[in-house]
């Protein structure tokens, strides 16, 4: 257990510091988050979405970036936990309606440290490509999950 | 070892569904439309003094440095202290864009809305 | 296939989530130290710092080149106001460039743009700072001293070789230095401002809404129209700008060389075009023209323009910008 664990959570250490373009946050971490929330539940998918937030906090030193992870985290998780529960898509549709809602968290953050209305001629942009992201990661995590659930010993994943 | 089928299903695809519509009104509802300007916003400097319905009828003293006063619809400095009175000269504003500026003392009288720059 | 499958994932995923912080929002900041009037930038940045960033790089160039060209004022080093004084040194280069620009303009407008007026014009400004009206004797004495002829050019060197004249900035340096301002915005890495200078304008990129906005008063109240400018530059002249009113009449600052008087045959004109520079000394000239001579001047340029006469009516320029 301790070993996949750690195999998540070094995945997750990895992506804060993949290099990507300034202001352009690689959705990888989203795999993580969905595949823990399918294999471990909300609390360990949660916790590990908070460690990745602050890892990034610390490592990229943006106290502003943390607090649109945060928003954009919280959101999705939630939404992804209750679109879960609903327990209608795969993890695809779960992943993409958390991305979509991650970006708007966040937006509603712009919106209010900026206080102008000027933020939301992006939403239509952010809800397309948060969703697609979020379904392409889905689609990723979705392998990792049913390779996982079959391999690994049944006490240590979550039943459904 | 035997795995299952990961292709999305139905429900994955109307989730994709919602974020398109999604999408689509905030597209529709982003249009920038007329802007009614309907409120004068009174600027020290950069800092914004004092904001008013246009509507409304208030006589505002600007920091000792000018008098703003709002009625009938329109906004009009009264008087100032400054030496050239061009700001009082100026007429009285209501478009969305206007604006009285009195230059010595960098006191702002616009309205709000209307083109990024009026010259 | 399953390789094509991973690289279009990758790219995608990259594609994804600008985060928020990354959005440009819409930030703004006004002078009154440059020009002699209101100067407002804005700027759409993705964050605070950056706009901050931006606005020293404006205010420092703008503030810079206001005390170059600055005829009332002399600032530890030779300005404008120091060749007029002493009638011979060496210019800093934006000096030459505006002086050279001058010339040509003054070729190119049939001596309608003159940048040796300085005499005359230091005349009106005295007057219209006591509110009163100049002597005409005076105006015509002093409009023997404005031959532009007589500014001699060796490299950085100039030399006013009559000693009563003066040279005046004032048709075309703010356009000029909006310009220049720009330029030093764009290499600082703004993408998407609008600067705006007592009636010079100049707008690069677009708002996420859009293309930036124009509007041109009416001299009468309210907007006369407004319109999209992209990566260009606006600027009006008008009667209404700056002015003093004499027994009941209203006398303006820009003066027609011809006449030594306030031009009266336009309430105002608007040029478009893309270099801000070219659009101040064109509305400035086209100000004092009659609509044929102005739109003779106009071919010659990329430029549009709009005219308001004394009646309110308006012209435009066939490319003129429409009502947006």
């Amino acid at each position: 257990m301790t070993a996949l664990c750690f195999g998540l959570s070094y995945l997750e250490f990895v992506i804060p510091l993949s290099p990507g373009v300034p202001g352009i946050k690689l959705g990888l971490a989203n795999v993580c988050v969905t595949a823990a929330l399918y294999l471990f539940g909300l609390p360990m998918a949660a916790g590990i979405n908070f460690a990745r937030m602050v890892l990034s906090w610390l490592i990229f030193g943006s106290f502003s970036g943390f607090l649109y992870s945060l928003a954009g985290g919280a959101l999705s998780l939630a939404a992804m936990a209750l679109n879960k529960r609903a327990g209608k898509c795969t993890p695809i549709g779960v992943s993409a309606a958390g991305g979509a809602v991650h970006n708007m968290g966040q937006l509603l953050v712009a919106r209010l440290m900026t206080g102008t209305g000027a933020v939301v001629y992006y939403a239509p942009i952010l809800l397309i490509s948060g969703g697609a992201a979020g379904a392409l990661c889905g689609a990723v995590a979705f392998k990792i999950i049913s390779r996982l659930r079959h391999s690994a010993p049944e006490k240590i994943l979550k039943k459904r | 070892m035997k795995t299952d089928r990961t292709v999305p299903n139905a429900w994955d695809i109307a989730v994709f569904a919602v974020i398109a519509l999604a999408a689509a009104i905030t597209l529709i509802f982003s249009r920038p439309g007329g802007e009614p300007g309907s409120s004068v916003e009174i600027r020290v400097g950069d800092e914004i003094f004092a904001t008013a319905e246009l509507s409304s009828d208030k006589t505002i003293d600007v920091d000792g440095l000018c008098v703003v006063e709002i009625s009938g619809g329109e906004a009009r400095v009264i008087s100032a202290k400054c030496k050239n009175q061009i700001c009082v000269r100026h007429r009285a504003i209501s478009r969305p864009g206007e604006v009285i500026i009195c230059l010595p003392q960098q006191v702002t009288v616009r309205v709000t809305g209307g083109p990024d720059a009026v010259i | 296939m399953k390789k094509i499958l991973s690289v279009f994932t990758a790219f995608l995923i990259l594609l994804s989530l600008s985060g928020c912080e990354g959005i440009p929002k819409r930030y703004s900041k006004s002078w009154f130290d440059v020009f002699d009037t209101a100067a407002e930038f804005t700027a759409y940045c993705r964050s605070e710092e950056e706009f901050d960033c931006l606005c020293d790089v404006a205010h420092s160039e703008l503030k810079r080149l206001h005390e170059i060209f600055d005829i009332y004022n002399e600032y530890g080093f030779f300005n404008a106001r120091s060749l007029n004084l002493q009638k011979s040194g060496d210019c800093p280069p934006e000096l030459c460039e505006v002086i050279n620009l001058g010339i040509e303009w003054h070729k190119l407008s049939g001596g309608q743009l003159n940048i040796a007026l300085g005499s005359v014009l230091e005349l009106w400004h005295d007057c219209r700072e006591a509110g009163v009206l100049p002597d005409g004797e005076e105006l015509t004495k002093r409009s023997q001293h404005c031959d532009i002829s007589k500014i001699e050019i060796n490299g950085s060197a100039v030399t006013l070789a009559d000693p009563e004249m003066s040279l005046d900035y004032g048709a075309l340096a703010k356009g000029w230095a909006v310009e220049k301002t720009a330029e030093a915005l764009c290499e600082a890495g703004a993408e998407s401002f609008m600067l705006s200078v007592g009636g010079n304008v100049v707008a690069r990129g677009e708002k996420p809404s859009g293309e930036w906005t124009v509007g041109v008063e009416s001299p009468d109240g309210g907007i006369l129209t407004s319109f999209n400018v992209k990566d260009g530059a606006v600027v009006t002249s008008g009667d209404y700008q700056r002015c003093y009113e004499v027994d009941g009449v209203v006398y303006h600052h820009i003066i027609d060389p011809k006449t030594l008087w306030p031009a009266g045959l336009w309430r105002s004109v608007t040029v478009a075009d893309k270099s801000s520079a070219e659009a101040d000394a064109l509305s400035t000239t086209l100000f004092c023209l009659s609509y044929e001579d102005g739109k003779a001047l106009l071919e010659k340029t990329g430029a549009e323009a709009l005219w308001v006469s004394k009646d309110g009516e308006i012209t435009r320029s066939e490319g003129f910008p429409d009502e947006n």
